[in-house]
């Protein structure tokens, strides 16, 4: 059950984020005059340890995707620290250094993207593209790139005959694939899952959840899932946070989330999740209006005019993330005296076993004696 | 092989649940794409029915026929239907229309369209117009289909809005679409849909773009108005929570041709074609089987331009019979001791 | 190595179905363009000029200059057939007093055989080799007065048709370099608009602005006029092209700007970025590859007005000038009605014009739709 432990995740910290910011300027007119600040991501505090995987949910336009750009400097961060633990240098602020000094750390963090389309680029071939980050970095050249780009795509499920080919001959889970190869052609320490299964079908979905815990496990890889389907979070993470208008509302251990969460902001998204169980039918707490806009949020506690449990402190005072006890950070007022629903376990669904081929299977055997029984089917629950 | 005797239970070889009071039924409906790299086959033979104030959900990977089969029966597909019959029985006409053979863009195929048969899509704005005020815009088709007088169809518009939960509801008659958000919009949309009361309507992705709260709130209100108004809807949909949240029946759609049919329990709890077997397993559950592996189902749907010899799932299928499934296709058969449970698999013929 | 390795499945898999993901993109725009019919056939009677162009010396019976009074205004000489195979009859000139016009009348006493492969005047192949040898010419004495002017002769009696040849060599290729000069210049300056943006976006966005202000035709005139009367046509020539370039330039770069920005914030520079990849290294694989074929467009829908253009200053004196031919210097010769309707053959340089035009046209359509594959 416990992933955390199975990877042998040693408790170090990976990486820590201490109040980063990411204000988007917003700029109108002729002389393009900064008129507001998009607050995207606004004051975060984070950290991921070594080998564990730390999932980081929220709804479109909470800042969790910026959040996972501005941590590998695809974005230039407005304040904060992002401290990571590079295995050669040692400690660094990655907000602090320059294009040079960034060039040497990136190889320990990179990143797999959500759409497998946008991601790969369509003029060069599957081997130039597993291949360019060695290049970008003079790691290998010639013979000992090809070989290394084969050995990549093997590990990721493609056949390195596939190399000559483009793009577009890939099918959504294999350019997902591809993509994973190239993230992993510089050994990185880290690497940022920005939704990278959301735009794949289910059954292919499945696939490269696996290939990525198979990853982590062979490479003690720590991964940043950003998602925002939350039956997949909890399948992965070890721990999720949950990102509301930029700002991080709770994070703890995945089962103290999903079970005991603590903001009334993930108790309804938990609440929402529809549940593949015809015999569970939930019924959503109801959230009156929208999401704020990160360009004009409430005062207060963002969540406030949409949270049922609000008082006249939460309008004023922004709450602040603390810890109350066993790594669940929670920013809410009523963190303890609040009595919230999580989720109960959907394991009463019978996972039935597939039908077994039969044994000695001729070509001359009718069709009808291969007829299983229905009870079989359904008796392995 | 689906023109069994009207109203019977049965016919012979094509198993299929069939009665008086289907709103829709669609027989062995095929449906091609001419491009330039070749024939797409995109349905193969579908029948299914749907009866009278039901939630049929229709499920499957993308590329499997699902949307084009809602956009057939609107008869909006670009693709060319090239046979099968798709009878549509309006509310109180008991005579039933063959709408593949109505002129796509005749009168006739327009009274049913937005009237008897209405659809919403996946995003919002492909069917609000940016140029008018969303008022405006269901005003128009209560105008078009119900009522001469404006002022009433001003009130029946607001009314609408009412019902699927817009705070206020006056004013965002008088918004623009892209004043509002996502969630407003597939609300108005839902309004529009359901403005002329619709025998049926096809519900095509409705929810895949929103956020999950936003989500959780249209399928209460879809769910709401469902029992209010008592239409029957097609929901198609990939995601197993939302069949599971909504539906009332399951037809699961694999390259072209429904698999397996059943009441929504039944699929969950009782499924029996592989294919929806690996389905439900492939996705993961909460709080079931945390920190293992998901089952996945191996390889990838076929490109749309080659045939599958056989069932079409029996490149992927771990229960695959050689010399039986890769050469012959299965025929949909009731599952034994059930009368509304089809499958098309080897293994129950 | 790797593609031997990877072409052994294919083989394996028989050549039922190709495969389609080693064929590179442009192989599959390719495939595409050829199946439209109008944009092919554009191609080749594009094709069939350009061959004539380059060959047009070789070509053209008589020199393109050669001024001849006993054959001013001669219209289209008609082609008989003779002992010999095709021939002409000689003409004899006279002055109608009444209207003032030439009047020529064939004189079928003699038939004079039209020769293949005849040496005539010298010229330059390619303006390198030296050659006398010409397509066809007629046999004849030259007191006979017996030339073939397929499509007719000018008021100075030189052969319209050898004129119209020689002036293709101008008219066809100055819109084409001014055009690609002007998408080097738009490309480099609209990539680097876009990538790095900020305050040289900005100025750069403005001197656009500044450039598209000014009224087009008045802009060209006065660059064109600003080209010295006296210098050799081939300065000329270039000076024309840069005049056409130093406009168009900022259409093109516009276009660029927009697309190097959407390929900047693709995942696969993200991606890139994300390795380390230095600018050159993002602008080189990233940026130009994919905008490359949005900027063949651009040019190739850029052609006809160029050449429309060229046309238009050498009309109004203001681009080649005689001695030097263009199409434009000939639709002078058309310019007044009389001469439209008495001699109907000096309008041909415009059915060429058009033709030319309407062919780039259909083709820049061709090429748009084959690379776009989501159109």
């Amino acid at each position: 059950m416990d992933t955390a432990q199975k990877n042998g995740a040693s408790g170090e910290i990976l990486l820590e984020v201490r109040g980063l910011k990411k204000h988007f300027p917003i700029q109108s007119g002729f002389l393009r005059r900064v008129t507001g600040y998009v607050k995207a991501v606004d004051g975060i505090d984070f950290y991921i340890k070594k080998g564990e995987t730390l999932g980081l949910v929220g709804e479109s336009g909470c800042g969790k995707s910026t959040t996972g750009r501005t941590i590998l400097r695809l974005l230039d961060p407005t304040a904060g620290e992002i401290i990571f633990d590079d295995p050669n240098i040692g400690k660094v602020d990655l907000a602090k250094l320059n294009r040079a000094q960034l060039k040497r750390v990136r190889p320990n963090m990179q990143i797999i993207f959500q759409d497998p389309f946008s991601s790969l680029n369509p003029r060069l071939t599957v081997g130039q593209i597993v291949g360019e980050p060695l290049e970008i970095q003079k790691v290998a050249s010639g013979q000992k790139l090809k070989d290394r780009v084969a050995e990549l795509l093997q590990e990721v499920g493609i056949r390195p005959e596939n190399m000559t080919r483009y793009p577009h001959a890939f099918s959504g889970g294999q350019r997902q694939r591809i993509g994973i190869a190239r993230a992993l052609a510089l050994n990185p320490k880290l690497i940022v899952c920005d939704e990278p299964v959301s735009a794949l079908d289910v059954s292919i979905q499945a696939q490269v959840l696996n290939l990525l815990e198979d990853l982590q496990e062979k490479y003690n890889l720590t991964y940043l899932f950003i998602a925002h389907d939350l039956s997949v979070v909890e399948h992965i993470s070890d721990r999720v946070a949950v990102m509301y208008v930029g700002y991080i509302v709770e994070m703890a251990r995945t089962e103290q989330l999903y079970y005991h969460p603590k903001h009334p902001y993930t108790e309804a998204l938990l609440a929402a999740i529809p549940k593949p169980d015809p015999r569970k039918r939930t019924r959503p707490i109801k959230l009156p209006g929208d999401v704020p806009s990160p360009a004009n949020p409430p005062s207060g506690c963002y969540f406030h005019p949409r949270c049922r449990y609000a008082e006249e402190i939460c309008k004023v005072e922004r709450p602040p993330l603390r810890d109350i006890g066993g790594e669940h950070w929670v920013a809410c007022h009523f963190a303890e005296k609040l009595q919230l629903q999580g989720i109960t376990p959907l394991n009463e669904i019978p996972l039935i076993e597939l039908p077994r081929r039969q044994a000695s299977v001729s070509a001359t055997t009718t069709a009808a004696t291969q007829i299983p029984h229905p009870q079989s089917l359904s008796s392995q629950v | 092989m689906a023109n069994g005797a009207i109203g019977t239970a049965t016919a012979t070889t094509g198993a299929r649940v069939v009665s008086e009071d289907d709103v829709i039924r669609v027989e062995d409906l095929k449906l091609s794409f001419y491009t330039t790299l070749g024939v797409v086959r995109a349905l193969n033979g579908v029948s299914f029915n749907i009866p009278r104030g039901k939630v049929i959900g229709v499920v499957g990977e993308s590329g499997c026929g699902k949307s084009q089969t809602g956009l057939a029966i609107m008869r909006l597909t670009p693709g060319r239907i090239e046979g099968g019959r798709i009878l549509f029985r309006e509310f109180n006409a008991g005579e039933e229309i063959d709408i593949v053979q109505l002129d796509k863009n005749g009168p006739e195929m327009r009274k049913i369209r937005g009237n008897h048969i209405s659809m919403i899509f996946q995003e919002p704005m492909t069917s609000l117009n940016p140029c008018y005020t969303v008022g405006y815009q269901i005003e128009e088709a209560i105008l078009l289909h119900q009522t001469q007088d404006k002022a009433e169809a001003r009130r029946r518009a607001v009314d609408i809005l009412r019902k699927v939960g817009m705070p206020n509801p006056e004013r965002i008659a008088d918004s623009y679409p892209h004043q509002l958000s996502g969630g407003m919009r597939q609300r108005a949309m839902i309004a529009m849909a359901l403005s002329c009361t619709p025998t049926l309507l096809i519900a095509d992705e409705p929810t895949t773009a929103l956020d999950v709260t936003t989500e959780a709130q249209i399928l209460d209100l879809m769910r709401e108005l469902q029992h209010e108004i008592g239409t029957s809807i097609m929901f198609i949909t990939h995601n197993m929570g939302v069949v599971a949240q909504m539906c009332d029946e399951v037809a699961v759609m694999y390259l072209g041709r429904i698999i397996e049919r059943a009441a929504v329990d039944d699929i969950f709890y009782d499924p029996k074609h592989p294919y929806t077997i690996s389905l439900l397993r492939s996705i993961p559950r909460l709080g079931v089987a945390r920190g293992q592996k998901l089952e996945s189902i191996k390889g990838t749907v076929p490109d749309p331009y080659s045939t599958v010899p056989g069932c079409p799932f029996h490149p992927r299928c771990p229960a695959a019979i050689p010399g039986l499934c890769d050469a012959v296709m299965p025929d949909e058969v009731f599952v034994a001791g059930s009368r509304t449970h089809t499958v098309r698999c080897h293994l129950y013929t | 190595m790797a593609t031997a390795a990877g072409e052994l499945p294919k083989a394996a898999r028989g050549k039922k179905q190709e495969d389609v993901g080693q064929i590179p993109q442009w192989k599959l725009m390719v495939r595409r363009f050829s199946q439209s019919k109008l944009s092919v056939g554009a191609l080749i009677v594009l094709g069939f000029m350009y061959t004539m162009m380059i060959f047009s010396d070789f070509i053209a019976p008589y020199p393109h200059d050669a001024l001849d009074s006993n054959n001013a205004f001669a219209p289209p000489t008609q082609i008989v057939w003779g002992p010999e195979g095709p021939g002409i009859y000689g003409l004899k000139q006279e002055l109608d007093i009444e209207r003032f016009q030439w009047i020529y009348t064939p004189d079928p006493s003699t038939i004079y055989p039209i020769r293949f492969f005849v040496q005539g005047h010298e010229y330059y192949f390619l303006g390198l080799f030296p050659s006398r040898l010409h397509l066809f010419g007629v046999e004849a004495p030259p007191e006979a007065n017996a030339k073939i002017f397929l499509w007719g002769a000018d008021k100075e009696g030189r052969d319209l048709f050898s004129r119209v040849l020689k002036g293709s060599q101008i008219s066809l290729t100055l819109g084409f370099f001014g055009v690609f000069l002007f998408v080097v210049i738009g490309s480099i300056v609209g990539t680097a608009s876009g990538y790095f943006g900020g305050a040289l976006d900005n100025l750069i966005q403005r001197l656009i602005e500044l450039i598209r202000s000014f009224p087009d035709l008045p802009l060209y005139m006065a660059l064109a006029a600003a080209v010295p009367l006296t210098v050799p046509v081939t300065v000329r020539y270039f000076m024309i092209t840069i005049v056409i370039a130093v406009v168009g330039w900022t259409g093109l770069a516009r276009e660029v700007r927009g697309k190097v920005l959407a390929f900047r914030s693709a995942d696969y520079t993200a991606a890139a970025i994300a390795a380390g990849a230095s600018h050159w290294h993002i602008i080189t694989y990233h940026l130009l590859p994919n905008a490359m074929s949005h900027i063949v467009v651009v040019g190739m829908l850029a052609i006809p007005g160029a050449i429309g253009l060229e046309t238009a200053l050498s009309f109004l004196g203001l681009g080649i000038l005689p001695p030097a031919v263009s199409w434009g210097v000939l639709l002078r010769d058309a310019q007044t009605v009389q001469a439209v309707v008495t001699y109907p053959w000096l309008l041909i340089p415009v059915i060429l014009l058009i033709v030319t035009v309407m062919a780039f046209n259909l083709l820049g359509d061709g090429v748009r739709d084959a690379v776009d594959p989501y159109a």
